[in-house]
């Protein structure tokens, strides 16, 4: 007999945990009123405890409606119930990791229960396919102990070393690192600096100027609303193409369909340089603007990061939502069309929820990458963000490592952790969306002219705008544009800077590096993926079943959060092993060796999600069939299971290869610290800091061999696994 | 040659009893199946006589001797699945091949048998086409072939027909059988399609809910049932429930309300007087002509619904209290619908059945 049950006398429905939330909410919020001097002390943020209990209160009133009966179901496939929960989960750690009470609090304790009934029907309505396969079996613990060590040594003890390190404060142990960046004005600034407009209008003396630029919210505030920002653009733009490119047909959709896949080649800085080329001061906006309204209009500082970043971004999401509406089978939609749904309709009542796991999974990682990314701050010189912040904290540390940038650290990983775990526990509370026969033909639908003239005069525009950077990045490589304005000279063409990158010895050393470091790395990589996909697919057990869960981990952690965990615990394994060439701050440092175990732990996903991939689908009767024959594990792996995954392995492993290639938060911090061991990305980055910038035109030229490496990777997957590479599901 | 041993096998998988206690004895040489609906856990068993599950409690036994710990490359079983489990990437030939190579069998005796293995499921010349080239019965040739070709000490066939059509069914069903026999190997059967069951097996055991409910010939299931899931799910019967009113030497005589009748029987497993029973009484012995020799029983009704089936006339007959019989009446009978009939069945041929004590003796 539970509290539901006397209370309402019958099962516990939805409804009701929006109304406890209400009734939660509202008196948490006239107690905070009733109290407001308990309300403003400072030294009580955060975590307070009266939001805490509230919040502790309506998570147990959701658990409770879902053990007595609340259906799971409803919440299961319920995709504003789904979207609500993650979001609001997200926003609950954050109003309390920042210590946000009044509206904000009550707004999190009215959704508690919600969230709460949704994660226990996740932790409780779990079950799947028995694997029967014996852990006795010694090759499958071998893997699994392979992997696991490599993981727990190379990724989660510098991420627990540098937790430790964040609590150390001058006085011994404590939270005061957290307590004073929290409280501090410099990193949480939630009403802004005043004076301080998100759009300013200037006269100078040639004329009136536009700046958009956003507003001043402090370090982690900056980063938090530019991320948030980012991922609901890039979410809704990279949906709305795939919708488009996916279900009509219209002229020139093949020619669309590869634009759209331009921003996703990765050149680091010069990318959101070529950006700022469009938009800064001097660029084709202003000019634009200038004729047409003599006003010169330009996008810098947050408005800009946020501009480069969903340009660079949104394909993340159109490739996922892409892969996912052509993951539905065409008879959901028929059978929708024949029972009279159309248009939009259809298309929010069927498709979007049925695609949502998989768009769900791009707007994550495209959150993640944001946070990380060091490119559009640096270049639109942002950096009251965390990502610049860390690096530049970094860069200036002499002896020893300071726990603010490791406490700074911890707060990018429990944003960036939260995330991912509650669009992961989203991800499977879906399973259905997978559950599919064999595909049936998709009719392509025409489109009207109305239709026409929306794909040639919005998506096509905005297509192109997106794949621009990298177009420019081209011109500016060989010269045909300027490296500072939006112009073209085809008089000025030439291969000076591709030749300097190979023959000028003090430039190619970075070339050299980063194609070492990416292929040493990505050896290792296809060796872990191996080990942890086939330990993870035929082994039973909740650990062995976990290690694909961690070996795509790295996807979550901000690659920033690894280098400080990095130079904390390699500082700390040199003087353990008295070792100076791992110490990152001695002179004789070889960066080489904590750069390729960063790529192989941080890239490895992407290989180790293919030879899962790869796995599932083979069927184990194909391998129990070789063992009654006669075949040890070793054998079936040999004869049966390389044969048949290894494409996908090596797929894999490409598609690895390229992510170190283009590596950048290690590469630029690490390998900043000894110039003969840089990376490219390194190189890059540097032209960029101190004010003016530096030889562009080469790390364009940079830029263009990236590029070049990335599509001839691609070409080849897409060539060896006969499909179009769509990007990761986590 | 082998004796296949099972001695209270039990596995669960999440809380859940798949296999509960079974047990049962694959003589050498014998064709046994394993008949059950989806979910029985028939595959399961199979799978821990073949080694990938092992078993939670209970061992098994080949000529005596215990491999419940044994690897499955250990135990010299040949499994042949569902699906076939060909490997895409090689030929037939190598697919053959394979479990000979494992065994270091020298290249031209590898050959040889290759060979030999072709012939036996007729596919000679196949050798150097890969599975997709190959159709659905032909893949399944192959599939049995790589399994012969090893001449596995226990032969295990997981639903090994159920992806082919029906024509291919019965054809495949015969030369199966026919090897069999031939090869003398010991071959554990799965399936849930009785059919199969009847017509291939020397013994039976029917599985329910992870029990066996019945192990015994063809003819044993079909004409003594021990309890109502055997009779329900082997063949097609007409059982109604009854009371018992006395019970003799090899007959009983139960009050049938549903037929308004009292019938005399042949009483199957234990019984009491005076207990609720149910009585069974197959349609292909309910006729429309009084028998020569022996007791029987009168029913009357009215035929509802006459299905020509060519090898029968499916009927469909209401009795006065509303109830329905099933009969499979001679081809060359001509029936009207709506038409009263006296449908005759003999004493001998009606089983009494004890009423079920757990869910696993309970028909679907």
């Amino acid at each position: 007999m539970g509290f539901y049950d006397s209370l309402l006398k019958r099962k516990p429905r939805l409804l009701d945990l929006l109304a406890i939330g209400v009734i939660l909410a509202v008196a948490y919020y006239a107690y905070y009123r009733a109290y407001p001097a308990l309300a403003h002390s400072p030294g009580a943020r955060p975590g307070r405890l009266d939001l805490l209990v509230a919040l502790a209160v309506a998570a147990l009133a959701g658990w409770e409606a879902y053990r007595e009966g609340l259906d799971p179901y409803r919440l299961r496939f319920s995709s504003s119930l789904g979207f609500l929960t993650i979001y609001g989960g997200l926003a609950v750690a954050l109003i309390v990791l920042l210590g946000l009470t009044g509206s904000a609090g009550a707004f999190s304790v009215f959704l508690m229960p919600l969230i709460a009934a949704v994660v226990a029907a996740r932790a409780g309505g779990r079950g799947g396919r028995e694997r029967e396969a014996s852990t006795r079996d010694s090759l499958i613990l071998g893997f699994a102990g392979f992997s696991m060590s490599y993981l727990l040594l190379f990724l989660l003890a510098p991420l627990a070393i540098m937790l430790g390190y964040s609590f150390l404060t001058p006085h011994g142990v404590g939270l005061d690192w957290f307590v004073s960046m929290l409280n501090s004005p410099t990193y949480v600034n939630p009403a802004g600096i005043p004076g301080d407009k998100a759009v300013a209008v200037l006269s100078t003396p040639t004329g009136k100027e536009i700046l958009i630029d956003g507003r001043d919210h402090g370090i982690i505030l900056n980063s938090l609303i530019n991320s948030t920002l980012v991922t609901i653009f890039t979410t809704i733009l990279g949906t709305a193409v795939a919708a488009v490119l996916y279900r009509y047909d219209f002229p020139g959709k093949e020619a669309f369909k590869i634009l759209v896949l331009i921003p996703m080649l990765v050149t680091p800085f010069i990318n959101a340089y070529a950006i700022k080329t469009l938009v800064g001061h001097g660029g084709l906006l202003s000019m634009v603007t200038e004729r047409l309204f003599h006003v010169r209009m330009q996008v810098t500082g947050l408005a800009g990061v946020t501009l480069a970043q969903t340009m660079a971004f949104y394909p993340i999401v159109y490739l996922n939502a892409y892969a996912s509406f052509a993951n539905i089978d065409p008879s959901m939609e028929e059978q929708a069309e024949n029972l009279g749904a159309r248009g939009l309709k259809l298309f929010f009542d069927v498709l979007l929820p049925l695609a949502l796991p998989g768009i769900m999974a791009g707007s994550t990682l495209v959150f993640i990458y944001s946070l990380e990314d060091l490119g559009a701050p640096i270049v639109f010189q942002q950096m009251n963000m965390m990502s610049p912040t860390i690096y530049h904290m970094l860069l200036t540390q002499y002896g020893s490592v300071m726990p603010e940038i490791a406490a700074l650290g911890v707060i990018m990983l429990t944003v960036a952790l939260t995330g991912f775990i509650a669009a992961k526990s989203f991800v499977g509370l879906r399973p259905y969306a997978m559950l599919r026969q064999r595909i049936g033909e998709k009719t392509p639908r025409r489109l009207g002219w109305k239709g026409l003239l929306v794909v040639y005069l919005v998506v096509l525009p905005f297509i192109l705008v997106t794949a621009y950077p990298q177009i420019a990045v081209a011109l500016i490589a060989f010269k045909i544009m300027p490296p500072y304005a939006f112009k073209i000279q085809l008089h000025g063409a030439t291969l000076h800077y591709m030749e300097a990158l190979f023959r000028d010895p003090e430039v190619s050393v970075y070339l050299r590096n980063t194609f070492l470091y990416a292929t040493v790395a990505t050896g290792i990589i296809i060796l872990l993926a191996l080990t942890t996909a086939y330990a993870a697919a035929r082994g039973r057990g909740a650990i062995l079943e976990a290690l694909d869960a961690i070996a795509t981990l790295p996807l979550a952690i901000p690659g920033l959060v690894i280098a400080v965990g990095y130079f904390i615990f390699f500082g700390w394994l040199a003087q353990a092993l008295h070792a100076e060439a791992i110490d990152p701050v001695n002179p004789n440092f070889i960066a080489a060796i904590p750069i390729i175990i960063a790529f192989s732990v941080r890239k490895l996903p992407f290989a180790a999600r293919a030879a899962y991939a790869g796995l599932q689908q083979l069927d184990a009767s194909l391998e129990e069939a070789a063992m009654s024959l006669g075949a040890t594990r070793l054998r079936v792996l040999k004869s049966i299971v390389l044969p048949l995954v290894g494409v996908s392995l090596l797929a894999g492993g490409m598609i690895s290869f390229i992510y170190c290639a283009t590596e950048v938060s290690v590469s630029v911090t690490i390998g900043n610290l000894n110039p003969s061991w840089s990376p490219m990305t390194a190189y890059m980055l540097n032209q960029f800091v101190g004010g003016t910038a530096g030889n562009i035109p080469l790390v364009a030229a940079m830029g263009v061999v990236l590029m070049l490496v990335q599509l001839a990777a691609l070409a080849t997957v897409n060539a060896v696994l006969k499909q179009r590479y769509s990007f990761i599901g986590i | 040659m082998t004796r296949v041993e099972l001695r209270g096998v039990t596995k669960s998988f999440k809380g859940q009893v798949v296999v509960d206690n079974v047990s049962f004895t694959v003589e050498s040489g014998e064709f046994f199946v394993i008949l059950g609906p989806s979910g029985s856990g028939k595959t399961t068993t199979l799978r821990i006589i073949a080694g990938f599950v092992e078993p939670d409690s209970g061992s098994i036994l080949f000529d005596g001797e215990d491999v419940t710990r044994a690897r499955p490359y250990e135990r010299g079983t040949a499994m042949v699945f569902q699906n076939y489990a060909l490997w895409p990437h090689m030929t037939v030939f190598d697919n053959i091949a394979f479990g000979l190579k494992i065994k270091k069998v020298p290249w031209e005796e590898i050959k040889k048998r290759v060979k030999w293995a072709l012939e036996l499921v007729r596919l000679e010349g196949y050798e150097d086409r890969y599975p997709h080239q190959l159709s659905g019965g032909q893949q399944q040739r192959v599939a049995l072939a790589r399994a012969l070709v090893v001449e596995p000490r226990v032969l295990l066939l997981d639903e090994p027909l159920s992806n082919l059509d029906a024509k291919l069914r019965v054809e495949m069903r015969e030369e199966l059988k026919r090897l069999q026999r031939r090869l003398g190997i010991t071959t554990i059967y799965v399936t849930h399609d009785q059919v199969e069951a009847m017509t291939m097996a020397d013994r039976v055991a029917v599985l329910n809910r992870g029990r066996v409910l019945q192990v015994g010939t063809p003819m044993d299931l079909y004409f003594n049932p021990a309890n109502l899931f055997v009779a329900s799910f082997v063949g097609r019967n007409n059982i109604f429930p009854c009371r018992i009113l006395s019970l003799g030497e090899g007959m009983a005589e139960v009050e049938v309300p549903a037929l308004n009748a009292r019938l005399r029987g042949v009483p199957m497993g234990r019984l009491a007087e005076g207990s609720r029973a149910y009585v069974a009484i197959r349609p292909e012995f309910l006729r429309l002509h009084p028998p020569r020799e022996g007791e029987y029983h009168v029913l009357e009704a009215t035929l509802e619904m006459a299905m020509f089936r060519g090898d029968r006339i499916e009927a469909r007959f209401t009795l006065a209290t509303g109830e329905s019989l099933v009969a499979f009446l001679d081809p060359e009978e001509r029936v009207r619908q709506g038409a009263q009939y006296k449908l005759y069945v003999k004493q001998a041929n009606i089983r009494i059945l004890p009423e079920p004590r757990e869910p696993h003796e309970m028909p679907d």
